[in-house]
């Protein structure tokens, strides 16, 4: 855990609110981003995300600092991601596809890279594919490849975070990966 | 093109996971083999493009929304809206039955007999005070010992708190202030902040 982190983790101990502030806003987006790939909706996602922090500072005081504090969060979050799957059996839809009752499209932000108009398009677009392919994979690989490549987490820590064993997580991020490419090698041949 | 025996290592090298001497190894053999190299890039490609994946901003309301459940001060606020809410709650029901008690033509017949009763009694109770105080008079008059007028004042005072507390009504409502009280006391005892950190463990979503 970086020094600034373990600091705003010390003073959300000692009750400083500005730094319950500061941890949910550094940290929200990249939660609510692993939920809303989990789930697919977003009132779920929000839910999970509230949920996520709530447990979060209830075990704020069992931390243990000597861990990265971003995997122990996403741990939290993955858990109750898969729980929620697991209890409401989510259906395979697209992220970018509009919801059957609804007119309402996800909002997808896309980083400023600092790129021209087009570059910028493409750039969306690969992104977007990219979104697509990640959704279009079964959840038990969703999740590994998000933790793994969206979130840097390490394969100790994703075996940790899901209960699994290390063998089995690195055998799911290798499995995943190689559907990955071949959707990437058959869309573009 | 066939397999190389070597392409298993691919993702451990980019993933960084092989040993420093295994990854300078496999770094020579990539050089001289163009189907690990040509996996090796389509794989470092995939990576790339997986960094890409966008981040959805849900926005400050759900930052104010877990706010709202996390932050001390927010929750001590909820906690003393709900107890206004509920002493109000308490209050309207409370003012609405005893109107509705008091508007009642029989309650007028019984307050009635409780005011003639009570003034019964105040005249007992003021007539007994004037006996005592006369009778302590009389005695300090007949120059007997302080101790025997004091104790001639006090006994009927005791024995007059005996028979209200006698009483099961007021005995109740005695012993539920006794308790409310403590209680109260108990609950605003100084409590040190409990910091645990460092010592436990990590504790997994399980414990929470």
């Amino acid at each position: 855990m970086s020094g600034e982190e373990a600091q705003l983790v010390a003073r959300c101990l000692a009750g400083d609110e500005k730094a319950y502030r500061e941890l949910v806003e550094r940290y929200q987006a990249q939660v609510y981003s692993l939920a809303m790939r989990m789930v697919r909706r977003a009132e779920d996602a929000e839910d999970l995300t509230q949920e996520t922090f709530v447990r979060m500072f209830r075990a704020l005081s069992r931390y243990d600092p000597t861990r990265p504090f971003a995997a122990w969060l996403f741990t939290i979050a993955s858990r109750l991601c898969i729980d929620h799957i697991r209890r409401r059996k989510v259906g395979l839809v697209s992220l970018t596809q509009r919801e059957r009752d609804s007119e309402e499209e996800y909002d997808i932000e896309v980083e400023d890279p600092g790129l021209k108009p087009d570059e910028v398009a493409t750039h969306a677009e690969e992104s977007r594919r990219t979104a697509e392919l990640i959704d279009s994979l079964p959840p038990h690989y969703r999740i590994v490849v998000i933790l793994r490549h969206v979130q840097d987490l390490s394969y100790e820590e994703i075996a940790t975070a899901l209960q699994l064993p290390l063998g089995t997580v690195k055998a799911r991020i290798h499995r995943a990966r190689e559907l990955l490419k071949a959707r990437i090698e058959g869309g573009t041949s | 093109m066939n397999r190389c025996s070597e392409s298993g290592r691919i993702e451990s090298w980019l993933d960084r996971e092989l040993p420093a001497p295994a990854a300078a190894e496999f770094e020579r053999h990539l050089r001289g083999c163009e189907h690990c190299a040509r996996e090796a890039r389509s794989l470092e490609a995939l990576y790339a493009s997986l960094k890409k994946v966008p981040v959805w901003d849900p926005g400050p309301s759900l930052t104010e929304r877990i706010l709202d459940r996390v932050a001390p001060s927010r929750l001590r606020r909820r906690q003393i809206t709900l107890v206004g809410w509920a002493y109000s709650a308490v209050s309207a029901v409370t003012t609405f039955a005893f109107i509705s008690w008091i508007v009642r033509p029989e309650t007028h017949v019984w307050l009635g007999q409780l005011v003639s009763a009570g003034y019964g009694r105040l005249i007992d109770t003021g007539l007994f005070a004037l006996d005592t105080v006369m009778g302590v008079a009389l005695r300090l008059q007949k120059g007997w010992g302080l101790v025997e007028v004091m104790g001639g004042w006090i006994v009927p005072v005791i024995r007059a708190l005996g028979t209200l507390a006698s009483d099961p009504a007021v005995s109740a409502a005695l012993w539920a202030s006794i308790i409310c009280c403590t209680a109260i006391i108990w609950w605003l005892r100084p409590r040190p902040v409990r910091v645990t950190r460092g010592r436990d463990g990590h504790v997994g979503i399980l414990a929470l």
